[in-house]
């Protein structure tokens, strides 16, 4: 160990070269609430980062007069009037590639988890996104592992799809099955946690370790005590870790949770910048604030590798108000949502997500063949559903017909809950989807469907193993296969009932 | 007349000094006028200030370098 460090020492002191520091000077005139007057600083530059005594770092985001208004990344007492400001002549720039996989980061690339970090490139935390040229349209599916979502609200890779709801409303959750069902599916993650608890973010972290997700993961963090700027700027960091993947061909899925508070932070940022305030006290350009950042997420055309960003930002509403000024920017930005019900939640339908009011604008294109064939009418049956059940809530005895929708509905809705971190693959989709074609479970309570799922899941795993390997490899059945799950699927209700 | 300020350890020599200014103001100009300042974390080198932009080429601040680069990996912000 001693030896390999003192090999190390030696490397870093030959491989040293004595360069010449060369920067522009300011003063702090005036520092409060994180933001800071810089005066006398020369040829000062928009979204230039400036270094304080101290080691505190902060960005110029208002260049008036002869004064420049910037923002501190670090705690604001560390900064005081007459310090002196360092000019930089550089934007804030992040560390990427492989050697992040399975790190913790701040919003400027420091490392969170107490080891050094030797990154192969730095990347300007702000950058274009892909030109229209450079982009195909999306075509191939990224699975969730959720069968609500992968059935009835498909994403496809490059896709961006918002999770919005109320708080305690499992939308953290769905990103993070998400997560970790890419795990040996070729798809590097990237989550971002704006404003969260340090607790939070250490479950989150805690999850994708002991599911072995770190692997194929990089978490940036900007937490509920760092300043607003680091809040501001960790999307964006995280965009450009995912695009180092992108720009080599890789397939990559952020999480960026979640974007209200990412929007409180830069209105925050503006109001002491004394921007005028807008809708909301938000400053005039939060809309180009979140479209300039899911705009990098992208479905890169073969020449320029093929990579893509599958961007999964989450947005909390207050009260279910999705009409609010930040939910509705954010939907009209994204190409769909995926929006949670706190009153399904609370009905113990988990994952709550309310069918009627989420969708995917692009993602049916990218869906599987083997999922299109068995999902197409779920959506209908769902709402058809929903509708009966309000009616039947006044107590009139339902006829038959009716009566078998909600039976058929009933059992829809208790096969697509699923549990936390237990996301299915898509053979066990389509096997449910089969079950609730061929009325399985209509007979059985809510409480029975659970285990029931888990016997007719084994017993078809069982029973098309050969048939199981093509689907999950290929995402294609043919008409014999179907023929086979079917009738592997009468044999379990045989099987069952004998 | 523009100031120069001069950052460098008290064990620099007056001549050694007085060198540096010369040096200085044929690169920057005949109008200058310096203010020494002593500081003995500058360890050996100088540091030139001048219309607001800093030269530093001091031995300290290298070492410092050195420690962000082993620290971080790089030449971190």
């Amino acid at each position: 160990m001693n030896e390999s460090i003192s090999a190390f020492l030696r490397r870093q002191l030959t491989e040293y070269t004595f360069t010449p520091v060369t920067y522009r000077k300011g003063t702090v005139a005036r520092s409060a609430d994180g933001v800071v007057t810089v005066e006398n600083l020369p040829g000062r530059r928009y979204g230039e980062l400036l270094e304080f005594e101290g080691g505190v770092f902060g960005m110029a985001m208002d260049l008036a007069g002869d004064s420049v208004g910037a923002v501190l990344f670090d705690t604001a007492d560390a900064v005081r009037s007459g310090d002196t400001v360092r000019g930089t002549d550089a934007v804030v720039e992040v560390p990427v590639g492989e050697s992040l996989l399975g790190r913790v980061i701040d919003a400027i690339g420091r490392p969170l988890d107490g080891k050094p970090l030797f990154a192969e490139e730095r990347y300007p935390v702000e950058r274009p996104a892909p030109s229209i040229i450079d982009r195909r349209p999306v075509d191939t599916p990224l699975e969730t592992g959720i069968l609500a979502i992968d059935s009835m609200i498909p994403i496809g890779r490059g896709q961006r799809e918002l999770i919005i709801g109320d708080r305690q409303t499992g939308k953290t959750t769905i990103a993070l099955d998400s997560i970790l069902n890419q795990k040996d599916k070729n798809v590097l993650c990237v989550y971002c946690a704006i404003g969260q608890k340090a607790g939070t973010v250490a479950g989150v972290i805690e999850t994708l370790t002991n599911a072995g997700a770190m692997e194929y993961t990089v978490v940036v963090n900007a937490g509920a005590a760092d300043s607003a700027a680091m809040q501001y700027l960790a999307p964006y960091a995280a965009a450009s870790v995912a695009e180092y993947f992108m720009e080599r061909g890789r397939d990559v899925l952020v999480v960026y949770d979640d974007l209200s508070k990412h929007a409180v932070a830069y209105r925050m940022m503006s109001l002491l910048l004394l921007r005028p305030p807008g809708r909301e006290a938000y400053p005039g350009d939060i809309f180009y604030l979140h479209s300039r950042l899911l705009e990098r997420s992208a479905c890169l055309s073969k020449e320029k590798g093929g990579g893509s960003i599958t961007a999964m930002p989450i947005v909390e509403t207050m009260a279910g108000n999705i009409s609010a000024y930040i939910p509705t920017n954010v939907i009209s930005i994204t190409d769909g949502q995926i929006y949670l019900e706190s009153g399904l939640f609370h009905a113990g339908v988990r994952p709550a997500v309310n069918t009627g009011l989420s969708v995917s604008r692009v993602g049916r294109a990218a869906q599987h063949p083997a999922m299109k064939a068995y999902s197409g009418t779920l959506r209908i049956e769902l709402s058809q559903y929903r509708e009966a059940e309000i009616f039947t809530r006044f107590g009139s005895d339902p006829d038959p017909v009716t009566a078998k929708l909600l039976k058929r509905g009933d059992a829809l809705i208790s096969l697509l809950k699923q549990d936390r971190s237990a996301p299915y693959n898509l053979f066990d989709e389509i096997s449910l989807l089969i079950a609730h074609q061929e009325g399985i479970f209509m007979d059985n309570t809510a409480a029975e469907i659970k285990n029931e799922m888990k016997n007719y899941l084994a017993h078809m795993n069982r029973a098309c193993a050969d048939i199981a390997v093509k689907i999950n490899s290929t995402g294609r059945i043919t008409d014999e296969q179907k023929n086979d799950l079917a009738n592997a699927a009468d044999s379990y209700v045989m099987g069952a009932r004998l | 007349m523009r100031n120069c300020r001069i950052t460098v350890s008290s064990g620099m020599t007056d001549a050694t000094y007085a060198m540096l200014c010369e040096k200085a103001r044929r690169r920057f100009g005949a109008d200058l006028s310096f203010t020494r300042v002593n500081d003995d974390g500058v360890i050996a080198g100088f540091i030139l200030e001048l219309d607001g932009t800093v030269y530093d080429v001091s031995v300290g601040t290298q070492l410092e370098l050195l420690k962000k680069k082993m620290t971080y990996g790089e030449d971190a912000q």
